[in-house]
């Protein structure tokens, strides 16, 4: 019997693979730019949500904007904002050429989250405090469960626990050293409550404990979620 | 975006399963194989071996699918090796003889030696020009070997011809899933029978050319896929295989995943054994397709599944690790975590290649299955098979024939003997 090796065969699948793969990269490709404008457009509107929030607040004090409904965007804000990290960090971890770019994005975002934290704080000086503010110093490149732990405690107390997240290892942002230089954070992870500040990885009992003393000084009370633990 | 070592051999892995898939269609597309069912001019002579060793279950009525062959009696042997047999499928095959006394059936009793010995004890007394090797678990159909034998004449190299295998009654929801298994693995075969690669010739009801056997040396008697060997052999000496999808023969499956996994464990260690025994035949131009593609392929897919079933459970494990560890944080405060769980899914976020490279494979595989299906005029749902066996077969089958290699990896690594021995 006379054997042959199907070479037109394997030179046609290999090329179809190649062509597939190919298909896989120029569409991962695409997606990326996708991703890009997204981050930008997204970028764009938490920026004029942040304007629009300043504009606001310098009303409260002739009564025209209510410092409850000021609270309240302010914190939906913050939570779509954090959301919205989130989507651009995975961004960044997947991107295939454009690194820079969403690093950028990134540090933009770093700085909009620090000037919501500042605008809370002219917040609370023009209003009643409502909220617990809670800055997170965290390294990317370290595991831990801090973050687990502040996300189960903003399950836990909802909208009213403000939580910033800070790369540590962002090193391309001046902000984020002037930040933790004003709290003295030489180790991470780190946490700030208000302005009590906990260094290495922090129990959630402890952070628990910390945000329901927060609560009883703005309250008066601690609410029910302190009850749990 | 850095390309981690696990992301680099999973795309390693995907582009050659992809390579496979895309080489496997083109054959299909390309191949032009006569399956018409072929007038038979004569009949030749015909023996079946029914090796047996405890099969007062089922010899009985597998003797009476031998009897009932469509095929002129007198040109019918049918030779029974009672392989040490310690239950009563001796007395068994006796009264079938007393059934028949018109028909030559010869009863050979021989101490427990295994499969390959008994037919290799049974070749000697073959009188048919062509004999076949029938499992005493499995059943043919009246006419399948009139459709067989009749494609021998017109090819004097064509030593082998295989009939399609299905499964037997699938009762339980292993067995139906097998029942997919075997009816795919067929439709493979049969684009490996294009391209001259089948590599193995199974038990029941594959039809030999008897000389050609004999002159070989008939069975390995040591193999513990001795089927697998004699194709192998066969291909070694330039012979030709071919599958049919118009025999049917019914086989009995395993019933448990225990059994099942014995099962594979003893096929796919036998098929890794005879493909190291005949190294030389890989990448040999002489061999053809069958050595550039069939060999290496059988060491291959047991080191592509075990790589892939590696990466997979390293990935599943940390992730479990990972998620433990939060849980653990957080003094296991499952319902609050559940209680403020909000779904979040943003589309631009999918690994987009990744997922290219999946859905092309899935496709791909979804659509040689449902081809085998119709080439065999089967559909998914026949006989109480079910959509849910099907999933199964999709999902927790591949995770069991992957921890099957791994076994198999074991018992290599740690030079384990083999329990069938």
């Amino acid at each position: 019997m006379a054997r042959t090796i199907s070479v037109k065969k394997y030179a046609l699948a290999f090329i179809l693979t190649i062509l597939v793969f190919a298909g896989g990269i120029v569409l991962g490709l695409s997606i990326d730019n996708l991703r890009l404008n997204d981050a930008k457009q997204s970028s764009l509107l938490e920026k004029s949500n942040l304007l629009s929030l300043q504009l606001q607040q310098r009303y409260v004090t002739s009564g025209i904007a209510g410092c409850d409904s000021l609270n309240r965007i302010l914190e939906n804000n913050i939570g779509e904002l954090t959301r919205k990290m989130g989507i651009i960090v995975d961004y960044g971890r997947n991107t295939i050429i454009n690194q820079e770019e969403f690093d950028l994005q990134l540090r933009d975002y770093f700085l909009t989250e620090i000037q919501y934290f500042l605008l809370s704080q002219e917040i609370d000086n023009k209003c009643s405090k409502d909220n617990i503010k809670i800055i997170y110093f965290y390294d990317e490149n370290e595991l831990d469960t801090q973050g687990d732990i502040l996300d189960y405690l903003k399950k836990m107390f909802g909208q009213r626990l403000l939580v910033f997240s800070l790369n540590s290892a962002f090193n391309d942002e001046p902000m984020i050293d002037i930040m933790m230089t004003s709290y003295n954070i030489t180790q991470f992870p780190s946490v700030v409550v208000n302005s009590q500040v906990f260094r290495g990885h922090t129990a959630v009992k402890e952070l628990h404990s910390a945000i329901c003393d927060e609560f009883k000084l703005i309250d008066g009370e601690v609410p029910e979620e302190c009850g749990k633990e | 975006m850095i390309l981690d070592t696990t992301d680099l051999i999973i795309s390693v892995m995907y582009f050659f399963l992809l390579f496979l898939s895309i080489f496997w269609l083109i054959v299909l597309v390309t191949s032009k194989e006569d399956q018409r069912e072929r007038q038979i001019k004569r009949f030749p002579s015909f023996t079946v071996i029914v090796p047996a060793f405890n099969e007062q279950e089922s010899i009985v009525q597998t003797l009476e699918s031998a009897l009932r062959l469509d095929y002129p009696p007198e040109k019918v042997q049918i030779i029974v090796v009672n392989d040490g047999s310690t239950d009563n499928t001796k007395v068994l095959v006796e009264e079938v003889m007393k059934g028949y006394p018109q028909r030559d059936i010869t009863l050979i009793n021989q101490e427990n030696k295994g499969k390959g010995k008994a037919m290799n004890h049974g070749l000697k007394f073959v009188k048919g020009e062509f004999f076949a090797s029938l499992d005493a678990d499995s059943f043919v159909s009246p006419d399948a070997l009139k459709k067989m034998i009749v494609h021998f004449d017109a090819d004097p190299q064509l030593a082998a011809v295989c009939p399609l295998l299905k499964v037997k009654k699938p009762e339980n929801t292993l067995q139906k899933v097998q029942w997919y298994e075997y009816l795919i693995n067929m439709f493979y075969r049969q684009l490996n029978a294009h391209i001259d690669c089948i590599h193995v010739t199974p038990g029941p009801f594959s039809i030999y050319r008897t000389k050609v056997v004999q002159d070989l040396g008939g069975y390995d008697e040591k193999n513990l896929t001795e089927d697998l060997e004699i194709a192998i052999r066969l291909q070694k000496h330039h012979y030709k295989i071919i599958q049919r999808f118009d025999a049917v023969v019914e086989t009995v499956t395993p019933q448990t995943w225990r059994s099942l996994f014995r099962q594979r464990v003893r096929w796919y260690k036998g098929s890794i054994d005879n493909a190291l025994a005949y190294k030389s035949l890989m990448f040999n131009k002489n061999y053809g397709d069958f050595g550039f593609l069939r060999m290496p392929t059988i060491i291959a897919s047991g080191v592509i599944a075990i790589i892939l079933t590696v990466v997979l459970l390293q990935q599943v494990l940390s992730r479990a690790w990972s998620w433990l560890s939060s849980l653990q944080a957080v003094n296991y405060d499952l319902l609050t975590l559940i209680k403020g769980f909000t779904f979040q899914f943003n589309f631009l976020s999918l690994p987009f290649f990744k997922v290219t490279i999946a859905v092309t494979l899935m496709a791909l595989s979804f659509f040689i299955m449902m081809y085998s299906f119709k080439v065999v005029e089967e559909k998914i749902t026949n006989h109480g098979r079910t959509w849910v066996s099907l999933l199964l077969y999709l999902t927790v089958y591949s995770i069991f024939i992957s921890t099957v290699w791994i076994a198999i990896a074991f018992r290599y690594a740690s030079r384990r003997k083999d329990y069938w021995k």
